[in-house]
């Protein structure tokens, strides 16, 4: 049941009619919610709901059992949680990465191993339901919040449908608040949710879907390509990624608005970003925020010590994890290693540099910074893009000894390439604001309409072939 | 939360009368377009074909049997209603609308090939489709085939990733573009060349080749015939040439060719066979495994029109 499918529309239809015919009733409204939440999840894959239940209620005893106990035990009982949760999120997601990488490793030292992939399900959205548990406990050991007594809520909290599949990553501080607040309907939260839901639908049906087609027929042919057309490839996934990605965190966001929610925003403008910092401020922000504040930041603590090379290794460990956090491929892990390496140059060079631009300016200087940043980024994606390492580099190698010109260019100028400046243009106008069509000059009705039309006109018409969310493999 | 249903439903109203109007100008605009497919199917939908001999059946009768060769030889109007990629049902539904509007053919060729009585499974070239779906079995038939079955309840959807169609109905309504039809009466002469390496590339994916046989679609064919013989429509089943290396990995062939003739035989119709023909051993008349080359095309065409006059069905 993907965001942009019909049955989802019925689906959404009835759990919103549902939803608010409960009135003010908080506790209907998050019953309801949760038996919402659990249907759309089942609809995907009914036999992991038992383990998104399970997860749900094991993490609601630990959080209390981290509160309640004395300071050793606390620790013990943080362990238990950290356990279970990254336990459970290595076991379904990567035994047979690890079981496949030694067997790689026997094999090449001349060896045998008779250990065997296994059959295993990935539970959908396991990532991120595990990372937004986890942070849970984590606060409650931080001693930034209680854990929460109303169970119901915090099961809603762990399966909330708009985000469960792949985020934002929601802390318990905002959504978990919120599901124990009493909600009212608004008006001009819903609307917003709306338009935030069409802009979500545009992105990734018209932009991330027709690139999507470009970029699969480059990658699938990267052998016959010209230097050129490998180029283009390289340049044109961050923003099939990006349209996709973000568009279903807008429609997320969007969904969650109908209902009264407010979630945390995602992404703000990243290939407007001037530095490789400052496009993971701007990127996937919920999941960096939550690596910043649990990983990155007791690592930078615990390795202070040992000065640049300890501040260096943090770097290395925090965008590993980032990295492998997307999948069990060495791709990823590569692709974190890339941005591990851009970040520590970065901070070495820092205190050489001198000082940029205001933010929201188009200065020349800005845009070089901004260009510069934006190619980084596309050569590690390359990396999240490909099967394999050995893909990735083999692709490389096309790219440095291929013809510059001739077989392939041509066969990929498509009309959808102008959607790529739309997106920039779009995404500039409306950097100040939580997305692109939210009113804040409120223009007249028929204006309005005639943007809304257009935009629906345009999914309607010039979708490209639907695709799943790239997402939602993790 | 009234002021945003009331919204909302005004939005969707407004949006979906929109829709409806875009949906009604492009079937207006694509009944008078003479862009490919739609030669044909306005043709047949308009009642202007009115052909002495009906050419049916699938790509091997669109691409196979040219109709001016037809016309010279029997001197007749013939038209060719060959369908690529689909099977005898869709055939048949086209057929059905052809008859509601023109008048009867005195002959149909009917092109039969190893799958032509396997149920379409996939729709090819949607779009053609889409300004006939009032045509209720053309719609079951589509749906049948893959096409959302929503589309019977919501029409206005219909043309959604089609904006070529809606640019082709408006250049055909306001004139602005005339698309020149790429067939004539219905024959599509594609310039296909024997390509040996292409060839051995397709039967080595196609390792397992074999007819197909619907009950339901045999079961209108059977049909057809008998309607055909009430109406004193002579039908005639052609075998087109395939390149003998094809055939020759074909499983159960030769009972295939007896399930046929066992029909024709039962509905007194005739089974011309050009799959044993000397044409089937030379490269030079194919363009693929089962397609005619240009040449192949004259040659198979002026063959099948002799054969046709020797065996009587010489038209007044």
């Amino acid at each position: 049941m993907l965001f942009n499918s019909l049955p989802f529309l019925v689906f959404m239809i009835l759990v919103f009619a549902l939803y608010w015919s409960a009135g003010n009733n908080r506790r209907v409204q998050n019953i309801l919610l949760l038996a919402a939440n659990y249907v759309f999840y089942a609809w995907w894959d009914w036999r992991s709901l038992a383990l998104l239940v399970t997860y749900g209620l094991v993490i609601y005893f630990i959080g209390h059992k981290i509160y309640e106990a004395d300071k050793p035990n606390k620790k013990w009982w943080l362990r238990l949680a950290l356990l279970f949760g990254i336990g459970t999120l290595s076991y379904f997601k990567y035994t047979n990465f690890f079981i496949g990488s030694f067997n790689d490793v026997v094999m090449k030292l001349g060896g045998h191993s008779s250990l065997h992939t296994l059959n295993i399900i990935l539970p959908l959205g396991i990532s991120f339901f595990t990372f937004q548990s986890l942070g849970y406990v984590l606060d409650i050991n931080n001693g930034k919040i209680k854990p929460t007594t109303d169970l119901l809520s915090f099961l809603a909290f762990v399966s909330f449908f708009p985000t469960v599949l792949s985020g934002p990553i929601e802390r318990a501080d905002n959504l978990l608040v919120q599901l124990q607040q009493k909600r009212t309907f608004s008006n001009e939260q819903a609307k917003d949710g709306l338009r935030q839901i069409l802009w979500g639908l545009f992105k990734k049906m018209v932009i991330a879907d027709n690139l999507g087609h470009i970029v699969d027929a480059i990658y699938g042919a990267y052998g016959n390509s010209s230097a050129a057309a490998l180029a283009a490839g390289i340049l044109i996934f961050p923003f099939q990624l990006y349209a996709d990605f973000s568009g279903y965190s807008d429609m997320a966001t969007g969904i969650a608005s109908l209902m009264g929610f407010s979630l945390v925003r995602n992404f703000a403008y990243p290939y407007f970003a001037r530095s490789i910092p400052e496009y993971w401020r701007r990127w996937h922000m919920s999941l960096t925020s939550w690596i910043t504040e649990y990983l990155y930041t007791p690592l930078s603590i615990a390795l202070r010590d040992y000065g640049k090379a300890g501040m260096m290794l943090a770097i290395f460990i925090t965008y590993v994890v980032i990295g492998f956090w997307h999948g069990a491929n060495w791709t990823y892990i590569v692709f974190g290693i890339v941005f591990s390496i851009y970040f520590s140059v970065f901070l070495l060079r820092k205190k050489k540099k001198k000082k940029k631009g205001p933010e929201n300016e188009l200065s020349l200087k800005n845009i070089g910074l901004m260009v510069q940043t934006f190619l980084l980024v596309a050569f590690a994606d390359l990396f999240f893009r490909s099967a394999n390492v050995k893909e990735a580099f083999s692709y490389l190698h096309h790219l440095v000894t291929a013809k510059t010109m001739g077989n392939g260019l041509a066969a990929y100028a498509d009309v959808s390439l102008l959607l790529i400046p739309v997106l920039l243009v779009v995404d500039w106008l409306g950097r100040n604001k939580a997305h692109p069509l939210v009113m804040t000059h409120q223009p007249r009705l028929p204006v309005r309409w005639v943007i809304y039309i257009m935009l629906l006109l345009f999914i309607f018409f010039c979708a490209g072939e639907q695709q799943k969310f790239i997402y939602l493999q993790f | 939360m009234k002021r945003f249903l009331l919204h909302v439903a005004s939005f969707t109203l407004t949006i979906t009368l929109l829709l409806s109007a875009i949906t009604w100008f492009t079937d207006r605009g694509l009944h008078k377009s003479r862009f490919s497919w739609y030669e044909d199917w306005n043709g047949v939908n308009n009642g202007t074909i009115n052909a002495d001999v009906l050419i049916m059946g699938s790509s091997h009768a669109r691409r196979g049997i040219h109709p001016m060769i037809v016309d010279s030889i029997l001197h007749v109007n013939s038209y060719n209603l060959g369908m690529d990629g689909y099977m005898f049902d869709m055939q048949l539904a086209r057929y059905h609308m052809y008859r509601k509007r023109n008048k009867a053919p005195k002959l149909i060729i009917l092109c039969v090939d190893y799958s032509e009585f396997s149920a379409t499974k996939r729709l090819i070239d949607p779009g053609q489709l889409l300004p006939y779906l009032q045509d209720d079995e053309v719609r079951e038939d589509a749906v049948k085939m893959g096409m959302p079955a929503y589309l019977q309840y919501l029409p206005f959807l219909k043309y959604q990733d089609h904006p070529m169609l809606v640019w082709k109905a408006g250049c055909a309504l306001t004139q602005a573009h005339t698309d020149r039809p790429d067939s004539y009466k219905g024959f599509y002469g594609e310039h296909l060349e024997w390509n040996t390496t292409t060839f051995q590339q397709f039967m080595g994916e196609h390792t397992y080749l074999a007819p197909e046989l619907s009950d339901g679609v045999v079961q209108q064919f059977t049909q057809f015939l008998d309607s055909c013989s009430k109406e004193q429509i002579k039908v005639v089943l052609v075998f087109t040439p395939h390149y003998y290396l094809f055939t020759r990995a074909v499983r159960y062939r030769d009972s295939y060719i007896a399930f046929l003739s066992a029909i024709a035989a039962q509905h007194h119709t005739q089974l011309l066979n050009y799959n044993t023909d000397s044409m089937c051993y030379n490269t030079r008349y194919f363009g693929n495994g089962t397609h005619l080359s240009p040449k192949g095309v004259t040659l198979f065409s002026q063959k099948l029109c002799t054969d046709l006059r020797l065996d009587g069905h010489i038209l007044k």
